[in-house]
């Protein structure tokens, strides 16, 4: 469990203890709040997903207090209340930008091809030789071909096709992550090894 | 199963943006709420850009993924991960417009490219400033934003200005059916190649027929950014429309829509229709 840098450790254990009484438990519900808030802001097409979920969490954490003792009921969705506000302040100020604004177009878009597969092999041959491989056979075929490669490669490795489809979305999302850290890298002068 | 599959059906509605009204708000809690949700929403969202990349889509929804799936701004950091992954895999993969096929700017040349901005992002935080000083001296005056917004809707304004001609030349032209009438895979972009000042939407008209009209120029999400009034429709081989100037330097590569209201012979204004719209940058 990652504490996020804004926080005291004090007012993370405060929030923690509000999620669960089971420290694990909170943890994990925590981790899982923080990801569903990203994927939020994601999809209510803001640019610092990631920022706007920690504004959104650094929020509530100033309210535990006060709120914590009455509060029934599950308390994400206490997040997502405060989350709406967040994106609506957001797309307040982001109006006025939109009016004139021509920085955002700098935001890079992965146009460059020939550093995008440079870090995509290079974080290929950083995968454990299964997983590449698995990667690679999955995703060589059109949409048919996949999910008969899903049912023959669930075969091979003995897991079920929707046990396979989970472990190819996490080897691809540590793929991507890879990437993205590499062409950012890239972007800031760090040269490929 | 039943379930699975209408749960899966949800999650790519929402992506789609075409999701059913109040199925939204039950949608998003439970990406905060049902962990096993969260994943299965971002399992099908790679699938979803997958089945994008290899031209698994139906025309409608690629319209509708070109629309609104990408106009979320990290979206096409994915897309483009997900064709270099198909492409190294070795999959066949059809040709797509965006964005593969911008061009590689050099990074000496983007620098170059950036000067512009870099020049006019200046001029904007001199202006800002000065707007902001004189808003410490007068606090009755508008704010910078609702400057701006008067700004651009006197230019708005003059470029919709029922006397003024523009040379076919300098403008891009783009016909928009309502919403409510989509047609099955409808190409909503605009194509906006540097350097043209002018985007002219046709709006063709549905319904009613008003003297005069009002569009509001809003973000996909429904902010408002401007409105124009005083329209009045013409018409043309599409039938009754209204034509709407915009200034191509103010349009970023996303989505907008035009929520367009007619007058009423009460005095008020009437919904008329709504025509959402791509930017896409050439």
């Amino acid at each position: 469990m990652k504490k996020q840098s804004g926080l005291s450790q004090g007012e993370f254990d405060r929030l923690l203890a509000w999620l669960s009484p089971d420290r694990e438990q909170a943890g994990e519900k925590y981790e899982s709040i923080r990801r569903g808030l990203i994927e939020l802001f994601d999809c209510w097409k803001c640019r610092e997903p990631e920022d706007l979920a920690d504004e959104t969490i650094n929020r509530v954490v100033g309210r535990v207090d006060g709120i914590a003792p009455d509060y029934s009921g599950d308390p994400a969705l206490y997040f997502y209340g405060v989350a709406k506000n967040v994106r609506h302040e957001y797309l307040r100020k982001r109006q006025t930008v939109q009016l004139l604004d021509t920085a955002f177009r700098a935001i890079p878009q992965y146009d460059e091809k020939e550093q995008l597969f440079a870090c995509l092999d290079q974080c290929l041959n950083e995968l454990p030789t299964a997983d590449k491989d698995m990667v690679l056979i999955y995703y060589e075929g059109d949409k048919k071909a996949r999910i008969e490669a899903r049912k023959r490669l669930g075969e091979q490795i003995r897991l079920t096709s929707n046990t396979l489809r989970v472990r190819l979305y996490r080897i691809r999302l540590t793929l991507e992550q890879c990437v993205e850290q590499c062409v950012e890298a890239s972007e800031d002068g760090n040269k490929l090894n | 199963m039943e379930l699975l599959t209408k749960e899966e059906d949800q999650i790519r509605k929402y992506l789609l943006g075409s999701s059913e009204p109040g199925e939204v708000e039950d949608l998003e809690t439970r990406l905060l709420t049902d962990d096993s949700f969260l994943l299965e929403f971002c399992m099908l969202k790679d699938e979803l850009v997958d089945d994008y990349v290899v031209g698994a889509l139906s025309d409608d929804d690629t319209a509708r993924f070109d629309a609104h799936f990408l106009s979320a701004p990290r979206r096409t950091r994915k897309l483009g991960f997900a064709r270099a992954l198909a492409v190294r895999a070795g999959a066949n993969i059809p040709e797509l417009p965006e964005p593969d096929l911008i061009p590689p700017i050099p990074v000496t040349a983007r620098w170059q490219q950036y000067w512009p901005v870099a020049a006019a992002l200046t001029v904007m935080l001199v202006a800002a400033f000065v707007a902001w000083k004189a808003l410490q001296d007068h606090s009755q005056k508008p704010s910078v934003a609702d400057q701006q917004r008067i700004q651009l809707e006197s230019e708005l304004a003059r470029l919709n200005d029922s006397n003024s001609e523009l040379p076919r030349d300098s403008i891009a032209m783009v016909t928009l059916k309502p919403v409510s009438v989509r047609g099955i895979g409808e190409d909503r972009r605009v194509l906006l190649k540097e350097g043209v000042p002018t985007v002219v939407l046709e709006l063709e008209l549905a319904g009613d027929v008003y003297e005069s009209y009002r569009a509001s120029l809003q973000t996909d999400e429904g902010v408002d950014i401007a409105t124009i009034q005083n329209l009045k429709p013409t018409v043309d081989a599409n039938g009754r429309v209204i034509r709407l100037k915009l200034p191509g330097k103010h349009l970023l590569a996303r989505g907008y829509q035009i929520k367009l209201s007619g007058l009423a012979g009460s005095g008020s204004y009437e919904a008329a229709g709504l025509y959402p719209f791509q930017v896409v940058k050439d």
